[in-house]
């Protein structure tokens, strides 16, 4: 292969090697076809990479300069260890969430439902859900009660999903807010939740995907006084192709 | 005492501002683990606000603080591998063996909406801190050498490597790590 090195061929395919060389090397490649399939190899589409840069991972922790500052201040201690002491005060996410978890009291509340939901799936386990046998009347049953605590009617086909099984309804608040939870199965066991909240009359909002804590996917989206996540360990176009679903039933709500 | 009090108050508030791509940074360098990330990003802000003063208005603190990101969870792999009876080994090998390190604790999938960006977080830490900051964050190869606090050759050879492997990936010609072992199961 010709003389070209790492560092001016990304240069070239980046587009900011000088121009001569750039055409030089440009010519090069029509002749070598070693180098060519070498610079084949690293085409990539940077665009799309650049494109990301609006792109957060949608739960940044808080930074909480006052534990910080104090644990800064404590003698002799490893800083890694003194911020680490300081995260699992935090506790905001990862190992650190799952203790926090355990220990509510020292735990700041989570800042929005949607993470309030995400730590709550995050306890699930697959094992949970499979116990809960119940028969189609009692489920239906469930349901209904469970529509009346958000004032609205609530059917089980409403619920209907293609490869899940519906196996517990939960009602719960937060922030004094009725909250309700649908928790599914799907045939590898792994547990879906699909939750609805009722809230101030705001105006919708368009399905977002959003990726949550411990791996978990989230399809989130309002209408009218609810808001609906459908959550859990999948990938986000399954978690999406379910909210789509359950979108189009609850647009009668 | 005013000065440090003032430039402290100057770097809680450009902390707040470049806070999400902070976050984003610390996953880079901890190959997408949530704990660490978050103990590098706490840890961060804590070095920052102590060399507050070094900070000159006015220039970009968002390099300043990924150098310090950088730097920051090298003395962590470092302090890691010596726990770990390893040694000390020098800055750059540490930037590249970090990947290993950091996959022993439990590595997470999907960090991020864009399965691009997650595929640029499963790369070698190495290059996905490269790909990340010129690709992503759009730094100069300068810029992201002194960041990295490595030559700009390597930083340039860490690219050319992260996109032998995206190509790759994206082709189908090898399968991503995570896809691998999710394929075991």
């Amino acid at each position: 292969m010709t003389r070209w090195s790492d560092e001016q061929i990304i240069a070239y395919l980046d587009g900011k090697l000088d121009m001569e060389q750039g055409q030089a090397l440009h010519r090069d490649r029509q002749f070598d076809d070693e180098l060519d399939a070498y610079i084949a190899s690293l085409e990539i589409d940077t665009n799309e990479l650049a494109n990301l840069s609006q792109e957060m991972p949608l739960d940044t922790p808080q930074f909480d300069f006052e534990t910080t500052s104090a644990a800064k201040t404590s003698a002799k201690t490893p800083l890694w260890k003194q911020t680490a002491i300081a995260a699992s005060v935090l506790a905001v996410f990862g190992a650190g969430f799952l203790t926090s978890s355990l220990l509510p009291s020292n735990n700041p509340p989570p800042a929005n439902w949607v993470q309030a939901v995400a730590e709550y799936q995050m306890l699930y386990s697959g094992e949970t859900l499979k116990l809960l046998q119940k028969s189609d009347d009692q489920t239906a049953q469930e349901v209904a009660v469970i529509g009346r605590k958000l004032d609205i009617i609530l059917t089980r086909s409403d619920l209907n999903l293609n490869g899940l099984k519906l196996r517990r309804s939960q009602f719960l608040t937060f922030k004094n807010k009725p909250l309700v939870q649908f928790a599914y199965l799907d045939d590898n066991g792994v547990p879906i939740s699909f939750c609805i909240i009722k809230r101030e009359n705001k105006p919708d909002q368009p399905m977002k995907a959003r990726a949550m804590v411990a791996g978990q996917n989230a399809a989130v989206w309002s209408a009218g006084e609810f808001g609906f996540v459908v959550i859990g360990k999948a990938k986000p176009s399954v978690i999406r192709q379910y909210a789509e679903e359950l979108k189009a039933k609850m647009t009668s709500l | 005492m005013f000065l440090k009090k003032r430039r402290q108050a100057i770097v809680k508030q450009e902390l707040q501002a470049v806070k999400d791509r902070l976050w984003r940074f610390c996953l880079s360098r901890t190959n997408g683990n949530r704990a660490d990330g978050d103990d590098l990003f706490q840890a961060t802000a804590v070095r920052a606000l102590e060399k507050a003063e070094q900070f000159e208005p006015g220039t970009k603190f968002d390099n300043w603080v990924f150098t310090i990101a950088v730097s920051v969870w090298r003395n962590e792999l470092r302090s890691r591998k010596v726990r770990l009876g390893a040694g000390v080994e020098d800055a750059q090998e540490s930037d590249l063996a970090s990947n290993h390190l950091a996959n022993q604790l439990d590595g997470e999938t999907n960090i991020f909406v864009s399965e691009v960006l997650n595929r640029v977080m499963d790369l070698p830490k190495g290059q996905s801190v490269a790909v990340l900051l010129v690709y992503v964050e759009g730094y100069a190869y300068k810029e992201a050498a002194q960041i990295m606090d490595v030559p700009i050759g390597t930083v340039m050879s860490r690219l050319a490597a992260a996109r032998q492997t995206l190509k790759a990936w994206a082709d189908g010609q090898e399968m991503r790590p995570k896809d691998a072992e999710s394929n075991e199961l």
